[in-house]
């Protein structure tokens, strides 16, 4: 079962990342529409008093954007593979350990090494227990959180 | 005075992040290294030390490969000559508990990510002094 407010602080914890060290702002934080094509996407699992598995899923466009702007990179320049590949990977890190930490806030967590999906039948829609898509300032998110507490009590 | 940092972080973006809101930071820096666990993180501490010039402070994540930032600041406190280095660690789990612990073996500051770039030169500030920044031309 979710945590009360889950929704409401997933998106908050992607504002506040996305803004503060991605200079993207989150225009709405609750767009319905399809998910992206060909998507760039990003697995983080987490374990503490409670376990599960965020996917962050975008376009490869947003996750260039993202990547040029978290690297400063100069105005035109694209990203290499890498670059985005290991952006997104820190992305789904910071925005996993943001979310936790609003609600596990005296319990210890572990987070997996982000990992870059490929696989089509992973992406985040079939195995999401809340989901939320992101129209950001530069592109838009899809965020997909399953979340199993293995203590009710924590 | 300007500082010697070193910047520990299994993520090259994380580190290139360090170091690039460091230098636009107005902290005056005079050499910026990089390592990409606790145990790389040591052999640059020691081999500093060797050499005379040493570290002023450190930035580490915690969850890394081979060597993570709880067992790199442990084995920090167990080295008699690099103990006093000032260590600052960055990372996305800001829980109570987590931050307590490293206190406790001895991380002298924790910045929780996502972070302003004025949040980390705040914590350098408090951590080193005031003498330490420089201002921006």
């Amino acid at each position: 079962m979710l945590p009360r407010c889950a929704d409401v602080d997933l998106v908050d914890a992607a504002s506040e990342v996305l803004g503060m060290m991605f200079f993207t702002d989150v225009m709405n934080g609750n767009v319905i529409g399809d998910p992206p094509d060909k998507p760039v996407t990003v697995k983080v699992e987490f374990q503490g008093a409670s376990s599960g598995m965020l996917h962050m899923s975008m376009p490869r466009e947003t996750a260039e954007a993202l990547t040029a702007n978290f690297l400063g990179l100069p105005m035109g320049e694209v990203p290499s593979e890498e670059q985005m590949n290991d952006v997104v990977n820190e992305l789904g890190n910071m925005v996993c350990g943001s979310f936790l930490s609003k609600h596990e806030s005296e319990e210890l967590f572990d987070l997996s090494k982000p990992e870059i999906l490929a696989a089509a039948a992973e992406l985040p829609a079939q195995v999401a227990t809340l989901h939320r898509s992101l129209e950001l300032d530069n592109g838009k998110m899809v965020l997909a959180l399953s979340w199993d507490r293995l203590n009710p009590a924590a | 005075m300007a500082l010697r940092v070193l910047i520990v972080d299994d993520a090259p973006a994380m580190r290139l992040y360090i170091r690039r809101t460091l230098q636009m930071s107005g902290l005056a820096l005079s050499a910026v290294f990089e390592a990409g666990d606790g145990k790389e993180g040591i052999a640059v501490l020691e081999r500093e030390h060797l050499q005379g010039a040493g570290i002023d402070l450190v930035f580490t994540d915690i969850n890394m490969p081979v060597m993570n930032g709880e067992e790199f600041v442990t084995q920090l406190q167990q080295e008699e000559r690099l103990r006093e280095v000032p260590v600052l660690v960055i990372s996305t789990d800001a829980t109570k508990t987590r931050v307590l612990r490293l206190r406790e073996l001895g991380a002298r500051g924790y910045i929780s990510k996502p972070c302003a770039p004025e949040m980390i030169r705040l914590k350098v500030e408090q951590i080193l002094g005031r003498d330490y920044a420089a201002a921006l031309c």
